[in-house]
Order: C-alpha cells, then structure tokens, then sequence
C-alpha cells in the first residue's frame, strides 16, 4: 500500500500532464490552418451585410453537399449580390467556378479575395490553393507550381498543395 | 287544282321543317364545337409576371433605409394591432418587427409562409427569429415585387389550380352559396331560373342570373357580359353541351380557374389561386374554412364583398356562406361555430406597386430571343429580375425631380427635356435600376438601351486607359498618370479638312500632368494623347470593354462623337469599377414555368479585359475628377463616399452625362433631348446634379466601401506640378498610382525646403 502523500503527487502529476497535453493540443489546433472545406468567420469588424453573405454562403455550400450544383451557385451570386466585398461569396464562387472548368473567371474571384482580405495567412493559403488549381487547370504550370509554392510557405503540411506540385512532377520535401 | 296545290304547300312545309333542322343542327354543331375546342385546347392566355430582386433582411441591417414598411405594404402586408397570426400580417413598433410571411415559390425552393421577429434598435435589427420555434436565423427574404406583366390585352393574373389542391371547405363553400344543385343538375337548374324570372319580371330588369355554376364559368369563358335572351338561351344550351360532354370535377376545375375575384392595382385577380395569395397570403391548399368561406362569398361581387375595402360588409357575407353549409350540412356546427369567430383578415388593399415599363419592355425583348410572344404573354412564365424595386423608385424621383428642375431654368423647348438612368452593381452586372425615359406612357423608346448618343467626354477615360496600358509589345505603358502631356493646339485631318479641338473654357492649358487632363476633360490634350498612341490602340479598348457600336477610326473619337448605346457605356465603366473584369450587363436572372420547373438561369459571366492595375489607374484618376474636376460638384452637393465619375458634354450641349461609381454601385445619368436641340448645359450643370441624387438615394444604408488598390500598384506623393516625388520643396503632394515600376524616380526641385518657408511664414 502506498503512503496517502505519494497517491497525491502521482494525481498532480497526471492532472498537469492532461492540463499540458490539452494546452498543447489546443495551441496546435490555433497554429494549424483550418481544414479548406471549414468556413472561416467573418471578423468581428465585419459589415453586417458581408455577415449575412457569410451565413448565404453557408447555405449555399449545404446545397452543394447534395448536389444541388445549380441551387447553390444562385446563392453564392445572391450572397454576392448582397454583399460584393464579401471575401466568403467571393471565394465560394471562384471554387464553384473552378469546377465547372472555368479557370478565368475562378482566378478573378480569386483576385478579388485576395484584395479583400489583405495579409490574412488563412484566407491568403486558400486563395494560393485556388490559384494553384486554376492555373493547373488551364495549363499554366509555372504559375500553378508558384502557387502551390506559396500555400507550402503558409502551411507547410498543406496535402493539397502537395499533390499539386506532385501532379506537376515536383515532390517537395515532406517537412 | 287544290289538290295538286296542297302537297306542293305539303312539300315546301317538310322543306322549311327540314331547313330549320338543318340550321338548327348546324348552329348546335358549331357551339358544340366551339365548347369543346376551347375547352380542350390551352383554356386561359396565362400572362407572364415579372418579378424585382427579394429583399433579404438580415442583422445590422438599417429597415428605415431600406424602405423596408413601405415594400411590405406594396407586397401587400397588412399592419395589425396584436402579433401577426396569419400570413400578410406584420406589426411594428419602435423596438420589434413581428412579421408572417407569405407563401412564394422561389426558383430554388418554396417557402411556405411563417412568422419571424426582428428585435430593433434605431430601425436596425439586432436579431431575427423565427416566432413558431424560437430559432435565431441568420436572415429572411421577402418575396419579390411584381414589376410587370407581359400580356396581349389585359393584364388577367391567375394561378392555375388543380381540384385536387382545392381544399373540400373551399369546393363547398362555393357549391353552397353559388349552386346548391350543382352536382345534380345538367348544367341548367330550372328551379333557379323560374325563381330568377319571377324576380326579373317583379323588377322589370335583368337582375337576377339564376346561373348555375356551369353557366356563369360558360358566361365569363365563352361569351360577353351581355344581358339579353339571346345570350342567355346561347349561355343555357353551352352548359347544357359542356354539362354532357365533360365531367363535374373537369367543370368545377375550369370554374376555380375562371372566376373574377377582384384586382391588385392593374392586375385583375383571377381564379382562387391567385385570390387566395392576394387576401390571405398562402396557397390555395392552406385555406382555412373561414377564408375558404370568405372567398366563396365574394363571388358574386368582389368588389362590394372585398374584405380590405369593406370588411364589415365581407364579414357579413362570409357568416352567411357558413350558415348555409350548416344548413346543408357540409360543416359541423363545432367548426362552424370556429369559422364565425375567425376574424377577417384586416389588411388594408396593397400600396400601389412600383411598376418598370422599361424593363417589362427589355425582359420581353431579350426572352423573344427564347420564346414566342405567344408563348410570353400566355404560358404563365414567371420571370425573375436583378431589379431592386426601392432604388427604381429612387432612381425616377431623382430623375423626376432633377428634369423638372432644369425645365424650369431652361427656355420652353419644342418637346419635353429626356433623361435616363442605370444603376449597376459592377461586380455581378446586375442592373439595379433603369429607367428608358421620363414617361413611358408618352414614349416607350427606351434612351438606354435603344439610343444611340455620342458620349463627349465620357469616351476620354477609355482612351487614357488606352494610354496607360502596357504595350504588348514593350511590356510598358506609354504614358503613366503623371506624363506631361501638351494641351496646345493641335490640327488634325477630319474628313479631309483641317480641324483644330478647342477646350470648353477657350484656353489652352500647355504642359500639364495626364491626371490634370484628365480631371479637367482638356480636349486638345486628349487629341494629343490619342494621336500619340493611335486610334486603332483606343478602339482595340473600348472593344475590350464591350462597347459594339461602330467606332470610326478618326482623331475626334477620343472627344466622343461616336454613338454608343448608353447601357453599354455603363458597362464599360463597370468594368473600370471591377478591376478590370468585365461582367455581361444581367436583368434576367431566372425563368420559371407555371408549375415551378426553372427553364433558365442566367449566371454572372465574368472575365478580365484588363489588367487589375490598368483599370485602378483610371478609377484613380477619375475619382481626382470627382474630388478638384469637372465632376467636383459631387462633394459640394453633399456626396462624400469614396468615387470615382467623369462628365461628359457633346457638340452644342445636345447630351449632357454623368458616370460615376462607388467600389459596389455605379450610375449613369443622361439628360438631353430626342431631337438633338441644344441643352445649353453641361453634363456637370445638368446630368450630375440628378447622379448626385440618385447615387445618395440608391446607397442609402449601404457600408462605406473604398477602393483597394491590387498588388501590382505602388502609391507614391508626387508633386502634381511637376509629376517628380514630392519633398519638403514641393508642400501640395498628392498620392498617386503607379504601375510597379512606372513611379518616377527623381524628385521634384521647385522652391524653397518646408523648414525655410516655416521661417519665412513666422517672420513674414
């Protein structure tokens, strides 16, 4: 049987070690960037209008979810509509875009996001992707591997933009 | 002798007998077949509606400068003292909003009518939720405004129903009080028509119908209004045909279709479809047997029986459908004694609808394109539109007020002063607003999007914009925003004579900066410029920017006077406002047939024509027209958002133009007359004074947006003398944008450092 001070110190040891683990965890989840397919909230600064077209585009991507393609680009174009400096409108549409093979116009939506959120490292990483995509798409390699480039200096474990640059028949080395 | 004259008599009396079967069978044939080809071809020309932009109502948003009370009156909402239990209703009070909403298909979905409330502070909401279940939502959308109706000859809205969508309440409720007999008649009811004669002949008029339900849908689908024996016996032997040949259900669906049910504005309401949307906000299949009894009564007159007219009297009439189907059992006394409670839906008649002629007559124009006009105006399409009801409504107060103002400083001319207006939203090309002219009821020529005008001054950005792009050749701009260009004169060829441009103030201005041409619209410098970088190099542009008309490659098309169609001129400047990416000008967003199946959808089509950087460079210039140019009226009328705009003035002042956009909304303002007699205005004097009003009214409760330069611009404080980086020497810097790389790189000489003229100031 051990002594009552030694159980104590064993407890204390292992409810700091949960407190640093869960710190830890916590810390990476704010480092790591936020999965492409999670809507990044609008700031707190935001104009109301650019709120609403956030909670639009939401909807819109549900829609997506079910394959109700045409139904949700109509909603990213009325959140849009209501709100031309929303970055989330914006961005949806240059991935909607960017699926059905229109790299133009996936790039300028990609364009306007980019000057819409200024240094954001998030908004900034997934536009880099969208740009990747694009111009993969359209056949401009130098520009496509550029872009990947960039999302890997953002997010250096970004899987997409890996694949990217493998597609490209660039391996970049795994960190 | 007379027995020879009697079979003759006999023969010619079988003739005659025969004679009159024949015509006789003949005229029942051809009503035969008029009963039934009508009724088995399309039954009713169904119009199309035109439908404006829903309106989303979300938090934050400001209600008052939204207009948001007076669309909901014109959606047909009614206020109510106690909270909205019924769809149409709504309440308002200083700090809550408590709103039922109707029922309205959607091109991508249904909403079936419920109850939201706004919690307000200032007009503004705070929250939104929904009242049945108490869940907060991120915004709601009130149902579109119809704007127009594409018809032949009157305007009859009408929603088809099935009997089977028909609730059995409404069915017998109308059966009850219209033709008790009705399922056991043969179209005609005797009894009915005895007891009318009797009274007619009491009153010495035809006042009562004694029509069965059969009759009065024979009545109102086959023949006039008419009161006359004739009539009546044609109107009897149709049921009578209509009766034998068709079933009761396929009668009675025909009848719930047909009917009159009173009018909403110029719309005449017909059928329990369309009825039941206008007075109780739902679809058919959702009336309660109170409004089921309500609508029945007001058969016989919707006009007296209206309940937002007259409710006492409909109220009146309702409870007395419902005593009769107690009396013949179609309804137990328990929902009876329920139905006679309801209270009458007290909404006042909707507010008179905005309507847009003008964009009626564009959609028709371009969905001729798809569609038949046959197809148009009979098929029942519901058509959805970019158009933003309140700022239409702006847009024409402004225009309105704007022509009438300058009438009154102008000599009586020949023919009323025109205008016209768009409003466009740059980054989805959606028009917002456009008005063709200032009555649509004197002419229906459309001045923006049928006209062909010379645009003056407004072609110069396009031209500069020519200058400033780089050569694909060079990889580099010719000119940068601080070039020194020479406004002196200039003689050029045109049509083969020497022509020499003059400014509008007489002056040439000698070497001034690119901007400084700009912002004050010197002609001969502009003429300098285009002839410095080549026409073809300028028209290569303004096709880029989507300009179609012909462009004739002379020196004077960098002044305007090449015609081009207004709309397309707003778009061009669209482009300039999005950075370059050109979006196709879009009204029509989406078409639906009657039965709810989207037939097209039209998506923004976007693509860059030019460089980001390119089309910033003009923005920043054009917004110094705004803030020391020509176009500086803007800010001294009041309008203090960040913009950019540009004056445009023809040849002996026949058009006079304002373009001009915030980063999210652009407007074009052209006043002028048909037949080209001269303004004696500028676009400045004329034009802008009513852009200035329009854009204050069209952005009201918008946020303040500025524009952002894009990466590949650098802004640096240039002397705006010299075009050199400003220094201590040179105090009145202002910002400039450079193309990266296009900055200048010395900096300016001219007088004395700050620290010296500090001294010199405090020792005089």
């Amino acid at each position: 049987m051990a002594a009552p001070g030694v159980g104590v110190t064993i407890r204390v040891r292992i409810a700091l070690a949960t407190v640093a683990l869960l710190g830890g965890l916590l810390a990476c989840a704010l480092e790591r960037p936020l999965p492409s397919d999670e809507p990044i909230p609008p700031d707190a600064s935001a104009a109301p209008q650019v709120v609403a077209a956030y909670h639009l585009v939401e909807d819109g991507r549900q829609q997506l979810a079910i394959g109700q393609t045409a139904a949700a680009i109509a909603t990213f174009q009325k959140a849009l509509a209501l709100a031309p400096s929303s970055p989330h409108a914006n961005f949806a549409l240059g991935e909607a875009k960017l699926r059905q093979a229109d790299y133009r116009a996936a790039l300028i939506y990609g364009d306007r996001v980019a000057r819409l959120v200024g240094n954001d490292p998030e908004w900034r990483r997934r536009v880099a992707l969208l740009r990747g995509q694009a111009y993969e798409g359209a056949g401009d390699m130098a520009r496509a591997r550029e872009a990947y480039l960039d999302v890997l200096r953002l997010d250096p474990g970004s899987g997409e933009a890996r694949d990217g640059l493998g597609r490209l028949g660039d391996a970049p080395p795994i960190p | 002798m007379a027995s020879s004259r009697r079979p003759r008599r006999r023969r010619r009396g079988r003739w005659a007998v025969w004679l009159v079967l024949a015509v006789g069978a003949g005229y029942l044939g051809s009503l035969y077949l008029t009963v039934t080809s009508r009724f088995e071809g399309p039954r009713w020309k169904v119009p199309s509606t035109v439908y404006a932009e829903p309106v989303t109502i979300y938090p934050g948003m400001d209600l008052a400068a939204h207009q948001i009370h007076d669309r909901l009156l014109r959606l047909g909402y009614g206020p109510v003292a106690g909270g909205p239990t019924r769809p149409g209703e709504f309440r308002w009070t200083d700090d809550r909003l408590d709103l039922y909403l109707q029922d309205f298909v959607y091109p991508d979905h249904r909403v079936q009518g419920f109850p939201v409330a706004a919690d307000l502070r200032n007009h503004r909401v705070e929250r939104l939720v929904r009242s049945d279940d108490g869940v907060s939502i991120p915004s709601v959308d009130l149902e579109p405004e119809v704007i127009a109706g594409l018809f032949d000859e009157s305007w009859e809205g009408r929603r088809l129903v099935r009997l089977a969508d028909v609730p059995p309440a409404l069915v017998d409720a109308i059966v009850s009080i219209e033709d008790v007999r009705f399922y056991n008649h043969w179209g005609i009811d005797p009894r009915a028509i005895a007891r009318a004669l009797w009274t007619d002949l009491k009153e010495r008029e035809f006042a009562q119908g004694g029509s069965t339900l059969t009759q009065q849908l024979v009545k109102n689908f086959y023949l006039t209004q008419e009161r006359t024996l004739y009539r009546k016996a044609t109107e009897a032997l149709m049921a009578l045909m209509l009766e034998a040949r068709y079933s009761k259900g396929e009668i009675l669906e025909a009848y719930l279709n047909e009917i009159y049910l009173g009018q909403r504005g110029d719309m005449g309401v017909y059928g329990v479809g369309e009825a039941s949307i206008l007075y109780f906000g739902k679809d058919v299949e959702r009336l309660t047997p109170a409004e089921s009894a309500l609508l029945a009564g007001m058969i016989r007159s919707p006009r007296a029986y209206n309940p937002q007219t007259d409710p006492d009297r409909a109220r009146a009439r309702r409870d007395r459908v419902i005593r009769r189907m107690v009396e013949l059992g179609k309804i137990g006394a328990a929902n009876a004694d329920a139905a006679l409670t309801d209270p009458v839906p007290t909404r006042p008649k909707a507010r008179t609808a905005v309507r847009a002629p003008y964009v009626a007559d564009v959609v028709r124009e371009q969905l001729e394109r798809l569609y038949s006009r046959d197809v148009l105006t009979s098929e029942g399409l519901r058509i959805f539109t970019s158009l933003d009801v309140e700022k239409q409504r702006a847009a024409e107060e402004a225009l309105r007020a704007g022509l009438a103002g300058l009438e009154r400083r102008l000599p009586k001319g020949p023919e009323p002063l025109q205008g016209g207006v768009i409003v466009m939203q740059p980054q989805t090309g959606h028009i917002l607003a456009l008005i063709g002219g200032r009555d649509y009821g004197e002419t229906q020529f459309n001045r923006m999007t049928q006209a062909r005008r010379q645009p003056g001054s407004l072609f110069k950005p396009i031209a500069y914009l020519a200058a400033l792009r780089k050569d694909a050749e060079t990889g580099a701009p010719r000119y940068t925003p601080v070039s020194v260009v020479e406004d002196v004169p200039v003689t050029v060829m045109a049509n083969g004579q020497p022509w020499t441009p003059q400014n509008y103030d007489k002056v040439y201005h000698g070497p001034v900066t690119l901007r400084t041409a700009l912002e004050y619209s010197f002609n001969a410098a502009a003429v300098g410029v285009a002839q410095a970088i080549g026409v073809e190099r300028i028209i290569e542009t303004a096709r880029a920017l989507g300009l179609t008309t012909p462009l004739p490659p002379v020196p004077s098309l960098v002044l305007g006077t090449s015609e081009v169609i207004p709309l397309e001129l707003a778009a061009a400047y669209a482009v300039l406002a999005n950075f370059g990416a050109r979006t196709e000008p879009l009204m029509i967003k989406a078409v639906m047939d009657r039965d709810g199946q989207v037939l097209a959808r039209k998506e923004i089509a976007v693509d860059q024509v030019v460089s980001p950087e390119e089309a910033y460079l003009i923005t920043s210039l054009l917004r110094g027209v705004v803030e020391r140019g020509t176009g500086r009226g803007v800010r001294a009328l009041g309008f203090d958002r960040p913009v950019a705009g540009k004056t445009g003035t023809t040849s002996d002042f026949r058009d006079a133009w304002f373009v001009g956009y915030t980063p999210e909304t652009l407007a074009l303002v052209w006043v002028g007359y048909d037949h080209n007699q001269s303004l004696h205005l500028t676009g400045a004097q004329a034009a802008l004074p009513i852009w200035t009003d329009v854009m204050r009214r069209v952005t009201a409760g918008e946020p303040i947006t500025d524009f952002t330069p894009p990466p590949g611009i650098v802004l640096r404080r240039i002397d705006p003398a010299s075009g050199l980086l400003s220094n201590s020497r040179c105090p009145d810097a202002i910002t400039e944008a450079f193309l990266a790389g296009t900055e200048p790189t010395g900096s300016c000489a001219g007088g004395p450092p700050r620290f010296l003229r500090w001294l010199r100031q405090v020792w005089g």
